[in-house]
């Protein structure tokens, strides 16, 4: 998530354009250095094992690492070992947007320095791998203000990213929540999270981008936006606000239901609580989500 | 045991997550499959599919998983229901449990966790 927070940091200083990004993304997304790869490089774990500790990964909200040890398949010495290989990975990005000519090294070197003392990023551990890295790094991009439980959303949004680089996959650039009243759209689903509090989730999104979305989760191939789209689009939404649910539950002792997402056309989100907007640009466009602490009126 | 002997009813609103569970259970060699997608569907189903193993998920519109398993053990006590949800609360558990749920597991439903599943409640008869 390093990574994606660093695009967010050199789009909103205007260092490089979306355009540019995006490829320098599609560019490093081949190149990437995942911990299974390393492990497997290591020869710490054998094939099998990785797509063991990955299935388990979309069904619990483990660090990779954790899962390996769990089950015998590593020391915690060999993960100490991998996340020190890992913790530069990023980087690869920054070689991808020197390698295209977008910025040169030296500037590459300037900004990433700005960015690390913007966000104090030297400060967090980073053998902590992602899950408390991330709420971290979401806090100080991220401003909820108006929101009654904020901590809260900002786990909702570290559960949300993490299950978008496990799902769909990690060549994307978050955005700062934009305060809503309303929100039109297109083509949009959602769902509420009832119960010790109340959660309005959704997302909507232009075709195109819905139906590379749903085609990515799914694992199939869709070609227009119809009911297979929308449905994988709420299944996405229902497994990861399930994820989030179940850590809450661990947690924070907290207890919550789902209602059964809903999905609407050419209408529009209106709030008379907290609403925000997250923007997340992927490599194929835009797909933006939407947080509220009461419920919606659709209008 | 021939596993297209047996049947299996999958209860679930999401189309996809309906295709994922039928192609897994055919890939481990049960065939025999029908489709509910609410909890009113299912119990219709049951009653004229009388099927050995029944998937259902939780969250639906129309009428829960819950309230279906509790009317389909109503009409047959003997039914093997597993539940499958994305959220897994304890409020759901005990729920689930109070209304005689075989089994509960969380989406999504990995081949290997079905097969484990199955073996556990149909060929070992547990």
């Amino acid at each position: 998530m390093y990574t994606q927070f660093f695009g967010n940091y050199l789009i909103n200083n205007n260092l490089l354009t979306l355009e540019q990004l995006n490829i320098a993304l599609l560019a490093q997304k081949n190149t990437r250095l995942k911990l299974g790869i390393l492990a497997i490089d290591n020869g710490f774990m054998t094939e099998a094992q990785i797509n063991e500790v990955h299935e388990t990964q979309t069904r619990e909200d483990k660090r990779f690492g954790d899962i390996a040890v769990s089950k015998g398949f590593l020391t915690e010495a060999q993960v100490t070992h991998l996340l020190k290989a890992q913790k530069n990975a990023y980087l690869l990005l920054g070689q991808a947007i020197v390698d295209n000519g977008f910025m040169t090294m030296a500037d590459f070197e300037k900004h990433l320095n700005e960015y690390k003392e913007t966000t104090r990023i030297e400060t967090i551990d980073f053998s902590n791998e992602q899950n408390d890295f991330l709420e971290e790094v979401v806090k100080r991009f991220f401003s909820f203000e108006g929101f009654k439980s904020s901590d809260m959303f900002f786990e909702y949004v570290a559960v949300l990213f993490r299950n978008l680089v496990r799902f769909i996959g990690s060549d994307f650039t978050p955005f700062a929540p934009i305060k809503i009243e309303t929100v039109p759209f297109s083509s949009a689903i959602s769902q509420a999270i009832e119960g010790d509090e109340y959660i309005f989730t959704g997302a909507h999104g232009a075709d195109d981008q819905l139906i590379t979305f749903a085609s990515l989760f799914a694992g199939e191939t869709y070609s227009n936006n119809d009911e297979y789209v929308k449905d994988a689009m709420s299944e996405f939404l229902n497994l990861s606000n399930g994820i989030f649910c179940i850590n809450m539950s661990n947690q924070s002792n907290l207890d919550f239901d789902l209602t059964p997402p809903s999905i609407y056309e050419d209408k529009s989100f209106n709030f008379d609580c907290t609403a925000y907007l997250i923007p997340v640009e992927f490599t194929f466009g835009r797909i933006n989500f939407v947080l509220a602490d009461g419920p919606v009126s659709i209008s | 045991m021939d596993t297209n002997d047996l049947k299996i009813m999958i209860c679930d609103d999401s189309i996809l997550a309906r295709k994922k569970l039928a192609e897994n259970l055919s890939s481990i060699g049960f065939s025999n499959i029908c489709e509910a997608k609410n909890g009113i569907e299912a119990i219709d189903l049951y009653k004229t599919e009388k099927p050995n193993l029944v998937f259902m998920d939780i969250t639906m519109p129309e009428k829960s998983g819950i309230e279906a398993l509790s009317e389909i053990k109503e009409f047959d006590k003997n039914a093997k229901i597993i539940m499958a949800s994305s959220i897994i609360s304890q409020k759901h558990l005990k729920s689930a449990i109070e209304a005689g749920a075989y089994d509960f597991l969380q989406k999504p439903l990995s081949k290997e966790l079905i097969e484990k599943t199955l073996k556990k409640a149909l060929i070992k008869g547990e």
